[in-house]
């Protein structure tokens, strides 16, 4: 009939792109259904908020392999989206900074900072005196 | 109209065959892909620290976008990435007007999708929860800085996403236009239809998880 018929690029099913929405539609329907009620132990919004991750996850992976046709891209489009997890998995170690660091010199109304705050002259040793942090954020609240 | 037949596929010189000149096309719009997912990494990131840094007063603030016009926002995009993806399949087998149909659909379904989200956009304006001098928060259970900083996020995230769809919008609208006007480009291959479908996937991808960042926040219970 045409080129396309002798052509070696693979092409999909309507019925495993239909089922794929299908699918996409029940992963949809499962995660609002989830969010209606509390899951997991009271207090905690852990169990509703792996849910909700999860789902995502399983909508992302079916979209990419089905109508994304990851299955069968060649290797070098298969290594590109790699590329692409790996260089978010590289950025993502900049919350290794932003979760172990004291950063309470963001504005003291956006969060209660818990943290010791040091202060002139409190070494019980008679150490030299510890400075404080001025970081121009406290406005004379100290 | 798109009366004549498919022009054949034309071979440029730097590629062996057809078959390395489309697996090409395919890797470098997957370079470009990688290359987004760093643009919007950035604010998954921020959104991420932010979450974590506020996880009380998100709780609080998270219940203000209205969950079912998410919802069905997410149903209409994808409902689009099914008409996209069996778009490229006609594209494919040359089946012009299935594919022009299939093309029309998704750029319909995507204009549905902005226009659902101007309308939310238009009510949290209404509602003073725009960031910037105007902005208001006095329900308890997060400080007014904490729930701009939640709105900031969700304006910044959702607006770049949908500009991106946008952008998508517009390329299939002006790919069916080309096509019509019989544009050798979009009628000698089915390439350019591969690649728009990879970018509107792509752009389902970044809502599917804004979904549930935004409009699926737990409250506290």
């Amino acid at each position: 009939m045409n080129s396309a018929m002798n052509s070696a690029e693979p092409v999909p099913s309507v019925r495993s792109l239909v089922l794929t929405y299908a699918a996409l539609v029940a992963l949809l329907a499962l995660t609002y259904a989830g969010a209606q009620v509390h899951l997991g132990p009271s207090g905690s919004t852990l169990a509703n908020n792996l849910l909700a991750f999860l789902v995502g996850l399983a909508k992302a992976v079916l979209v990419v392999v089905f109508f994304m046709e990851f299955r069968t891209a060649t290797k070098v489009s298969k290594l590109w989206f790699a590329v692409g997890l790996v260089w978010f998995a590289l950025m993502a170690t900049i919350l290794t900074d932003y979760l172990t660091s004291r950063w309470d010199y963001r504005p003291r109304t956006w969060a209660p900072v818990s943290y010791p705050r040091a202060v002139v002259g409190s070494d019980p040793n008679g150490g030299p005196p510890t400075p404080t942090i001025d970081d121009g954020q406290n406005l004379g609240r100290n | 109209m798109a009366a004549t037949a498919p022009l054949e596929e034309r071979l440029h010189e730097q590629y062996e065959d057809l078959d390395q000149q489309r697996q090409s096309y395919n890797a470098g719009f997957w370079v470009f892909l990688a290359s987004e997912v760093m643009f919007f990494g950035v604010l998954f990131l921020s959104y991420a620290i932010c979450r974590i840094w506020f996880a009380d007063a998100f709780r609080v603030v998270g219940q203000e976008p209205d969950q079912k016009m998410g919802t069905l926002n997410t149903l209409v995009l994808l409902t689009s990435s099914l008409t996209m993806a069996l778009a490229v399949r006609a594209a494919k087998l040359r089946r012009e007007f299935p594919m022009l149909l299939l093309l029309l659909a998704t750029a319909v379904l995507g204009s549905v999708f902005l226009g659902i989200k101007f309308y939310e956009w238009w009510v949290d304006i209404q509602h003073y929860h725009l960031p910037g001098a105007a902005f208001q928060w006095t329900k308890p259970g997060a400080t007014p800085r904490e729930a701009e900083m939640f709105f900031f996020l969700y304006f910044a995230m959702t607006g770049v996403h949908a500009l991106h769809l946008s952008i998508g919008v517009l390329v299939v609208l002006g790919t069916i236009v080309m096509y019509l006007l019989g544009h050798p480009s979009v009628r000698r291959a089915a390439s350019p239809v591969e690649m728009l479908g990879l970018y509107w996937h792509f752009v389902d991808i970044v809502w599917v998880f804004l979904y549930p960042m935004f409009y699926l926040i737990p409250p506290l219970r």
